[in-house]
């Protein structure tokens, strides 16, 4: 019975110690129903891996549900994304003459989900290999005829290059005959134009047959003018003619008168001696009359078988001939202008033709010679491609070479003391840091000085401010102990000692602005001790610290991203070791701030209504 | 507190008397302004205590348990609280040198608050409450748990803020302390005032008993019921006992009479006393 009484006042002694009893039975459940949903797999977060390269282990990876494969662009962005936290591990796939290569970029703090993706990293691997060995009897089956093929085709190829000498050969010869029939229309051209130009000629020939036919209008007016003057002589004659026959007739009537004076005269006589002398001087005289009516009439007969007109006819003839001659010329002068200005077209046209066809021949003949470089190529590719590839075809599936895989780290340092530094001094300063102001508040409670300090004149900004301000001083404090015996007896490597420097001003104020909140409303040690746990715990839990974030469900993972202890660690190794710009960190930076601030107003405010 | 209504005359020590419970350090608290919710009005001068900035300005409090930092020196203590309510330079020096000798804590001024006995401790407590010299003085329980001279110099500090003219309201369960420093008391029970007054009159109305002690050399014997007085408390060999004036008489007679068996060593007769006034007053509301 006592026993049974001992029994119930201690339950009853328990529940009647209110928080602390609460906190601590609902501590435990409050991490284990975080945890538990946390790391229910069944709805477990994705696992971020950045690949580079097309191969089709990437293809593998992929098709994995439990992963969500980033594509980087470049290695050095994979590098990026991996230590940004962005991606657990960076795979990047390369293949080069020695085989294929798979470096594996880890994230050396998440060893953990690291080593899980390194057994997905290698059933790709294996999965993929085992793909290539299976296919590559039908690979080689369908390549094998190919091959045959090639190595017929590399024979052609000798014989291909030399046609295509020949027809280069041809081409010049082409080429050098267009030149010369160039040549020839360009000799022809300038003939042609010099003969055009001698064409002028013919102008001043027919203006010489025209002063000719002037002349001949005047010869014909002339032999006109000639024909008249010759009818007129011959009227002249015929009157002359006349006259002398009438003087013949007068002569022969003086002989008579005479003949007839001489019988009358004797013969002795002077007067007939002058008679006989007249006679003879009559006679003469007829006969010169005669001689020259005869002449008149040849003369007439002369004159009169003049024909001017067949002469003006002939003169006309002529004319018409030189006219025609002109108009001959005429019609050939232009003629020959315009069909030697065709022909120089017609020239010109076929020597730009020539040309053009020139210039084909030499675009052919250049097309022609990079034909047979490439063919001389295509000869050289295929007679290094046939061995290899003959060598291909004789290989068996087990003689496929396995990737060669490196894991490598991306950080800096690869010291697990360097990785994990920024996590220790989080959960220390998570634990110190919000601990010491409640235990400290709770003391000074007990003490009844905060009671007095309430009373006193001092503002409530100053009391916060002042006990936050201590808090954090004391809890540098302890960080600098804790980062110099890191530093010195640790051999904890920091690359960015700016980042040191923001680390060790920035962490401590975090959880002491924290931790001076709740000690607002803590009045008890042992409550103290308990929020302590189960703000902390759980914090520690969730925010990737124990438990990687990639192991937990979304929704809390997610939680775990707004926690201030992964801010801070985030932080912590982005400024340390993650060896990112400073800028990358504003997030974080800015979180803190409003953070800090925030707790630091809530207390000014809970401790002002307080008073 | 309920159906608690009275009023504190400026330049006057007030008692809260009350059993454990009774509601005193409440209603001191809340002439402190360390409560505020609550139904009702309470006012210092005029001015509503839930608004404690301008109480904190007139009233000093000095909490039943001593309030300081125990690691802390005596000196400090005093430093930090000066500072506290705005004290520097020499003035700060000059007020913890009065402060050291008023309240006798010269030779402990480097001694850790924490090892001071009690009633330095309390004096101590009370100094700290003394850094500026406040219109009103409230004082929980101050000499609770103090031996003599503690008491005794508590009660002289007391005395002489009265004659300075600063009101002290002051709690205790130490009747004989209410009698000897108060002027008015309210007497106080399961947060009702049972009585409400001048010591003097409350004795008068209320203070008719008389208390009989009596030791004894051997174990009580079985003498209940007493005819002419009533048993307050018993114990192995000690019987304290009431009567009024007018049976006082028969009631040592019948004492003597049935006790004298047992050997009796002391017998004491006291006069009606504040005790005796608060028991009666309690017994009639019991009643």
């Amino acid at each position: 019975m006592k026993l049974l009484h001992v029994f119930w006042n201690y339950i009853r002694f328990v529940r009647t110690q209110g928080v602390t009893s609460w906190l601590t039975l609902l501590s435990p459940i409050i991490l284990i129903v975080i945890v538990g949903i946390g790391l229910n797999l069944e709805t477990s977060n994705k696992l971020h891996v950045a690949v580079y390269g097309d191969d089709a282990v990437l293809d593998i990876l992929s098709g994995e549900e439990s992963l969500e494969v980033l594509q980087a662009s470049s290695p050095e962005d994979l590098q990026t994304l991996v230590r940004s936290k962005q991606a657990v591990m960076g795979i990047v796939v390369t293949t080069a003459s020695d085989g294929k290569h798979i470096d594996i970029y880890i994230d050396s703090t998440k060893q953990a989900v690291a080593s899980s993706m390194l057994l997905m990293v290698d059933k790709a691997v294996n999965e993929e290999k085992s793909r290539s060995g299976a296919s590559l009897t039908a690979i080689q089956a369908k390549l094998a005829p190919t091959y045959a093929q090639l190595k017929e085709k590399r024979g052609g190829i000798a014989s291909f290059s030399a046609e295509l000498n020949a027809l280069r050969q041809n081409i010049s010869a082409t080429r050098t005959e267009l030149q010369t029939g160039r040549n020839e229309l360009a000799a022809y051209r300038t003939e042609l134009l010099a003969y055009r130009q001698n064409l002028s000629s013919l102008d001043e020939y027919n203006a010489q047959l025209g002063s000719y036919n002037s002349r001949l209008d005047q010869l014909y007016s002339e032999i006109g003018y000639r024909s008249y003057q010759r009818d007129n002589a011959l009227n002249k004659l015929s009157s002359n003619m006349y006259k002398v026959s009438t003087y013949i007739t007068k002569v022969d009537t003086s002989l008579d008168y005479l003949y007839y004076a001489k019988s009358y005269v004797p013969t002795s006589s002077p007067a007939y001696s002058y008679l006989v002398n007249l006679e003879g001087e009559l006679v003469t005289l007829r006969s010169d009359l005669v001689t020259a009516n005869n002449d008149m009439a040849g003369l007439s007969n002369d004159l009169a078988a003049i024909d001017f007109l067949s002469m003006q006819t002939e003169v006309h003839s002529v004319q018409d001939e030189i006219a025609t001659t002109q108009q001959d010329l005429s019609e050939f002068r232009d003629t020959a202008d315009s069909r030697i200005a065709s022909m120089l077209e017609d020239i010109n046209a076929t020597d730009a033709k020539l040309q053009f066809a020139i210039s084909k021949l030499d675009e052919f003949d250049s097309k022609v010679y990079s034909l047979q470089s490439e063919v001389a190529e295509l000869d050289s590719l295929m007679g290094s491609a046939l061995g290899p590839l003959g060598d291909f075809l004789g290989k068996k599936p087990e003689d496929l070479l396995p990737p060669t895989v490196v894991s490598k780290g991306v950080f800096p340092s690869q010291k697990w003391i360097d990785m994990f530094f920024p996590s220790l001094i989080g959960i220390d300063m998570l634990l110190a840091s919000l601990l010491l102001p409640m235990i400290m508040k709770v003391r000074m409670r007990e003490q009844g000085v905060e009671l007095r300090m309430m009373r006193s004149r001092v503002s409530s900004i100053s009391v916060v401010l002042g006990e936050m301000a201590a808090n954090y001083a004391i809890c540098m404090l302890q960080l600098f102990l804790i980062i110099f015996l890191g530093l010195v007896f640790f051999g904890v490597q920091v690359t960015n000692p700016f980042g040191l420097i923001l680390v060790f001003l920035t962490l401590p104020m975090v959880f002491t602005s924290l931790g001076v909140l709740l000690s607002q409303i803590v009045n008890r040690s042992s409550t103290a001790f308990l929020l302590s746990l189960l703000v902390g715990i759980p914090m520690i839990f969730i925010s990737g610290t124990i438990i990687p974030m990639e192991f937990l469900n979304p929704i809390i993972a997610m939680l775990g991203t707004i926690m201030p202890l992964y801010i801070v660690i985030d932080f912590g190794e982005k400024m340390l070791f993650r060896n990112l710009p400073v800028f990358d960190a504003l997030l974080d930076s800015v979180y803190i701030l409003f953070f800090i601030g925030l707790n630091t107003m809530a207390s000014i405010v809970i401790y002002a209504l307080k008073r | 507190m309920k159906e608690c209504s009275f009023v504190v005359q400026e330049g006057e020590v007030f008692g809260l008397l009350g059993s454990n419970g009774a509601g005193k350090s409440t209603i001191l608290m809340a002439f402190a302004g360390l409560i505020k919710n609550f139904r009702g009005d309470v006012t210092i001068m005029g001015n509503d205590c839930r608004f404690s900035s301008g109480i904190n300005r007139d009233v000093a409090y000095v909490p039943q348990s001593p309030c300081l930092f125990f690691d802390f020196t005596v000196r400090e203590n005093l430093h930090f609280f000066c500072s506290m309510e705005g004290l520097g330079g020499d003035e700060r020096e000059s007020k913890i040198k009065e402060l050291l000798s008023k309240f006798y804590l010269e030779g402990f001024a480097d001694m850790a608050a924490g090892r001071l006995s009690g009633g330095y401790r309390q004096l101590l407590n009370i100094a700290l409450s003394s850094v500026l010299d406040k219109k009103i003085v409230l004082m929980d329980e101050p000499t609770a748990g103090l031996d003599l001279w503690s008491k005794k110099k508590v009660g002289e500090h007391i005395r002489e803020l009265k004659s300075r003219g600063k009101t002290v309201v002051l709690t205790t369960h130490d009747l004989a302390d209410a009698e000897s420093l108060c002027d008015n008391v309210v007497i106080l029970s399961d947060g009702r005032v049972l009585a409400n007054g001048n010591i003097r009159s409350l004795l008068r109305d209320f203070g008719g008993g008389y208390t009989i002690s009596v030791s004894l050399s051997n174990k009580i014997p079985k003498v209940l019921p007493l005819a002419y007085s009533k048993v307050i408390s018993i114990s192995a060999q000690r019987l304290v006992l009431e009567t009024n004036q007018a049976d006082i008489g028969p009631a040592i007679t019948e004492l003597v009479s049935k006790l004298g068996s047992a050997g009796i060593e002391d017998l004491e007769v006291r006069e009606p006393s504040l005790g005796y006034v608060f028991s009666n007053l309690l017994s009639k509301v019991k009643a």
